[in-house]
């Protein structure tokens, strides 16, 4: 549903952060302290596919983190049938709908309003107290901004504005979209079957809404509805071969016994490929177009525009760490018997440590050849690729997926920490085992705490699925 | 001065830098001599002295359940050698085939070689014997400087908040100096690619720890160039047949030789050394008469520009023949996976598809671009003596100078020449010293020998007893009981 969006978006003037991500709006005062996590939900919700229903939740979950303090902020996203609207704090929401024109603010409640408005929806305004008027030339596709407000007419769908009947934001009009078809999918056949019919008010936080397992990031949002199929990291940059059966399974998280932890997510996909397929959504705007939106790491693809260190160059800004020269002033793990560069003896210098770009610290092997450099962090999973953290290019995506399903989507972090490898299981739900060098047993790590490993550990990343940590460093 | 300069200095009178195997050996022999514990330190910052060892063989494939590769003359924690090595895994494992074996080496077995672990074992029980720990000092050595009045100042840095001054000094009358080799040698062109495309995993040297190749090629199919002819290039060789067979790999081999050996070769009759295949082939690290015979008794004699020729007549790069090695190198070129092939690398580039493309000039100039997943070098250990900053000041400052064939020159008696102080002696024993009167010095036996010139120097100049006949018999009794000298 998200992909259809919110048809022309205009913002408005002042001084606020105005998002609008993978079909979802957001409007907040940018002093907020929570603004960083509003963003963060509406990039994960956008992420992984959520709708407006889904926006509605996690912000709730956020403001109610910090209740008793008016925190500036309205989302708006499409559901079916309609739009989910939510409003906190001095902000001010209007939608047109069928029903005519519904205006919430955030004053009018104790914690903060919400609705669900039914469709077909011609208009959505959402503003904070100083917003300007939009200028009517002005758009927004996508992306994050200044802006003191959005106003959307759904009437225009992603087409070059031809007129704009419309100017006066506020303005309480009733009126029935003159061409709507492609965007007001509220009657149509669509097998969606919703949970949660068209009921008026709704509250959240509903009980099912999964935490999020990761740090929330500055994140751009993945629209999964042009996922390109099983990603691999970049072949050029860290290992050198194909890899065959490298993904026994489509792009979608389809096959095999889908962990109940994400279950209900994947219930929207199967929204968005069924309505897909059904032909709604009008016309999607390609989003792998969009400056703002992140580009898929495949095989072949151009070359992505984050954190791709290529064969060729330094990967650049490597975290600096303590380390030491060898006499022939290359760095180190101060650690080490020898250079790791040149092979000189490091024992036979007074060793001064000091901060330097970090080398690379090994390698991780998987079961099925995929090698993986250990120059930044990686996110293990069945579906990382649209982790926040994966889309803001701070960590690498590491597709592992395995015909039983027991690898979750997101199911382990490779973090580097200083010249250490750790492993921190994201709560998956078949768990992560390490064995250590030598030893015949797997040892269970806990979830959501790092574990340092050494060089020559084998993990088990749920039940059938193994990788090796190797390094030039080990002692 | 140094006094004056507020650093701590402490008077012993017997010093030893390195703390690994060839410290170990001098140390032991000068116990065993009767030298008291108080009277000696070493100066290293490994823990054990075989650490350092232990390190290089594990690299090189062969962990400690492994046999070593190289011939046991002799065994470092045994100044007299018996029983040998081959004698205590019989009587432990009880298997007389051992023994069997060393009846019949060459002619029916190989030789018989030690396992790993059975050399580590017996350095620590010896170790432990000779109250080793008791004379080690940690710390980095950082130049050895002859004193005024005779002796030597050892300059030394502790570990962090091992001591109040960042600097203490030993003051010695004898000084011995076994710091092995200044490092790995890797190859320039491997270093360019390492620094170039910031790859330390695909590129190799057998001597670092390189585990992720082996697991590599247990998942797939996969091209490894050798470069190399010596003793590390045929363990690594065998890890890739041996990995092959038991996992049912398909690994392809390409071995690059700079000298291709392709038969038996040497300058006469009497000196023919074996070789095939691109390998020369040596049952022992050097021939049996380095030890004993009339090469030990010809090098004694010779010097400059003769000596380093004989030093080329026996050496070059030789590695033990072993048959079921052989038989995996047959089966290997016979079944189209294993490529030995001649020449030098000019350089290594990445291919289009990530993989590793070396240029390959022969001597005939054919230039071959072999692709391959991964390279190991196994070119050796070898770095120029000046890269060590303890012997590139002794070079500089200390009045030593190097040998015929570059290394440090010492005396019969591996005092380093240039370098006598009014009654002190400076030592040097090791692969630094290769080049001298007495070739073979970079081996257990070498380790020894070299020991036991010194000591027997050390008892000429009265620091120590001369060793009879009784005296060593009743040590050797101490050692047999493990009881402490």
């Amino acid at each position: 549903m998200t992909d259809q969006g919110f048809g022309v978006v205009r913002p408005l003037p002042g001084n606020g952060l105005v998002a609008y991500v993978g079909g979802l709006l957001l409007v907040c005062d940018a002093a907020e302290a929570v603004v960083e996590d509003l963003l963060g939900a509406l990039r994960e919700t956008a992420a992984s596919g959520g709708d407006g229903r889904s926006l509605a939740r996690r912000v709730a979950q956020i403001l109610a983190v910090v209740i008793g303090e008016p925190v500036a902020c309205a989302v708006a996203g499409p559901v079916s049938g309609g739009v989910a609207v939510l409003v906190s704090g001095p902000a001010f929401a209007a939608v047109t709908g069928a029903a005519g024109e519904i205006q919430l603010a955030g004053r009018d409640a104790l914690t903060w309003s919400d609705r669900l408005v039914p469709g077909p929806v011609t208009r959505v305004e959402l503003s904070l107290p100083d917003a300007g008027a939009a200028h009517p030339l002005s758009r927004l596709d996508a992306g994050v901004i200044v802006a003191g407000g959005v106003w959307c007419d759904l009437t225009e769908v992603g087409a070059a504005p031809q007129a704009m009947p419309r100017m006066e934001p506020a303005a309480p009009q009733v009126q029935q979209a003159p061409r709507m078809e492609p965007v007001a999918p509220a009657p149509t056949p669509m097998p969606v079957p919703p949970e949660r019919p068209t009921s008026p008010e709704w509250s959240a936080p509903p009980e099912s809404a999964p935490p999020a397992p990761y740090p929330l990031g500055p994140a751009d949002p993945y629209p999964p509805v042009i996922a390109p199929p099983p990603m691999e990291p970049q072949p050029q940059a860290w290992h050198s071969e194909p890899h065959p059966g490298a993904s026994p399974q489509g792009p979608m998280p389809s096959t095999g016994p889908a962990p109940a932890m994400v279950h209900h997510e994947e219930v929207h996909h199967e929204d968005i490929d069924t309505a897909m397929a059904s032909g709604m959504g009008g016309d999607p705007v390609d989003v792998r177009d969009q400056p703002f939106e992140y580009e898929l790491l495949t095989p072949g693809a151009a070359e992505p525009p984050g954190p791709a260190p290529n064969s060729g160059a330094e990967p650049e800004a490597r975290p600096l760490v303590y380390g030491v020269d060898c006499k022939n002033d290359h760095f180190n793990d101060p650690r080490v018997p020898y250079c790791a560069v040149c092979g000189i003896a490091l024992v036979q210098r007074t060793l001064v440590p000091y901060k330097g770009p970090r080398p690379p610290l090994g390698v991780l092997l998987l079961d099925d050849g995929l090698t993986l450099r250990l120059d930044t962090d990686y996110l293990v999973g069945r579906d990382p690729e649209r982790a926040p953290e994966v889309a803001d290019g701070s960590v690498r995506p590491a597709k592992v997926t395995s015909p039983d399903g027991s690898v979750s989507r997101r199911h382990l972090r490779v973090a580097l920490d200083g010249w250490d490898v750790n492993l921190v299981d994201l709560g998956s739900v078949n768990g992560t085992q390490i064995q250590p060098p030598g030893d015949p047993n797997f040892y269970d790590i806990p979830p959501n705490e790092p574990v340092t490993i050494m060089p020559g550990t084998t993990v088990r990343i749920g039940v059938s699925r193994t990788m090796r940590y190797e390094s030039h460093r080990n002692r | 001065m140094v006094a004056a300069a507020g650093i701590p200095m402490y008077d012993i009178p017997f010093l030893t830098v390195g703390g690994g195997m060839g410290s170990f050996v001098t140390l032991d022999y000068l116990r065993i001599y009767g030298v008291p514990t108080s009277q000696m330190r070493v100066v290293s910052n490994i823990d054990h002295p075989w650490q350092t060892y232990e390190f290089l063989t594990r690299c090189s494939q062969i962990p400690r359940g492994e046999r070593i590769r190289s011939d046991s003359s002799s065994r470092p924690d045994n100044l007299w050698g018996f029983p040998s090595y081959a004698l205590e895994e019989a009587w432990k494992e009880k298997k007389l085939s051992y023994l069997w074996q060393i009846l019949t080496e060459p002619l029916l077995n190989d030789y018989w070689t030690p396992r790993a672990g059975t050399v580590f074992k017996n350095l620590e029980r010896e170790a432990k014997r000779i109250n080793y720990w008791d004379m080690l000092v940690k710390g980095q050595v950082r130049m050895v400087r002859r004193r005024a009045g005779g002796g030597y100042f050892t300059v030394v840095t502790p570990p962090d908040g091992a001591a109040a001054t960042k600097r203490i000094i030993f003051r010695s009358r004898f000084v011995h100096i076994a710091i092995g080799y200044p490092g790995l040698k890797f190859l320039p062109d491997l270093q360019e690619f390492r620094t170039k495309h910031g790859d330390y995993q695909h590129v190799v040297n057998a001597y670092e720890p390189h585990e992720q190749v082996y697991e590599f090629l247990k998942t797939r199919p996969g091209t490894v160039v050798i470069r190399g002819g010596g003793i590390v290039a045929s363990r690594v060789l065998q890890r890739l047949f041996d990995d092959r067979e038991r996992h049912g790999l398909q690994t392809q081999i390409i071995h690059i030789f700079r000298t291709f050996v392709s038969g038996s070769h040497g300058p006469h009759i009497w000196a023919r050394r074996k070789g095939g295949d691109g390998w020369a082939y040596q049952g022992f690290n050097y021939p049996k008469s380095v030890w004993g015979g009339q090469l030990k008794a010809q090098m004694r004699k010779l010097e400059g520009t003769e000596r380093a020729k004989k030093y080329k007549e026996m050496g070059g790069t030789n590695t033990p023949y072993r048959r079921r090695w052989q038989e995996q190198m047959r089966a290997g070129r016979s079944g189209g996976y294993y490529h030995p092939v001649q020449g030098t690398v000019d350089r290594v580039e990445h291919s289009q598809d990530g993989r590793l493309v070396s240029y390959v000039r022969s001597s005939d100039g054919i230039v071959r671009e072999p692709v391959s997943d991964y390279i190991i070098d196994c070119t050796g250990l070898e770095a120029d003596i000046a890269e060590h900053r303890i012997f590139a000041d002794l070079l500089q400052h200390g009045g030593a100078f190097r040998n015929p064939v570059g290394r440090l020159e010492v005396e019969r008696h591996f005092e380093v020449k240039g370098t006598a102080n009014g009654d002190g002696a400076l030592y040097a024993s090791g692969s630094a010293t290769l080049g001298g009167y007495f070739p073979g010095v970079d081996t257990f036996l070498g380790l020894q020998i070299a020991a036991q010139e010194i000591a027997d120097d050390l008892a000429g100049r009265g620091f120590v007893k001369k060793m009879g006949p009784l005296r060593s018999t009743s040590q050797w009794f101490k050692w047999a009981f493990n009881s402490s000298v």
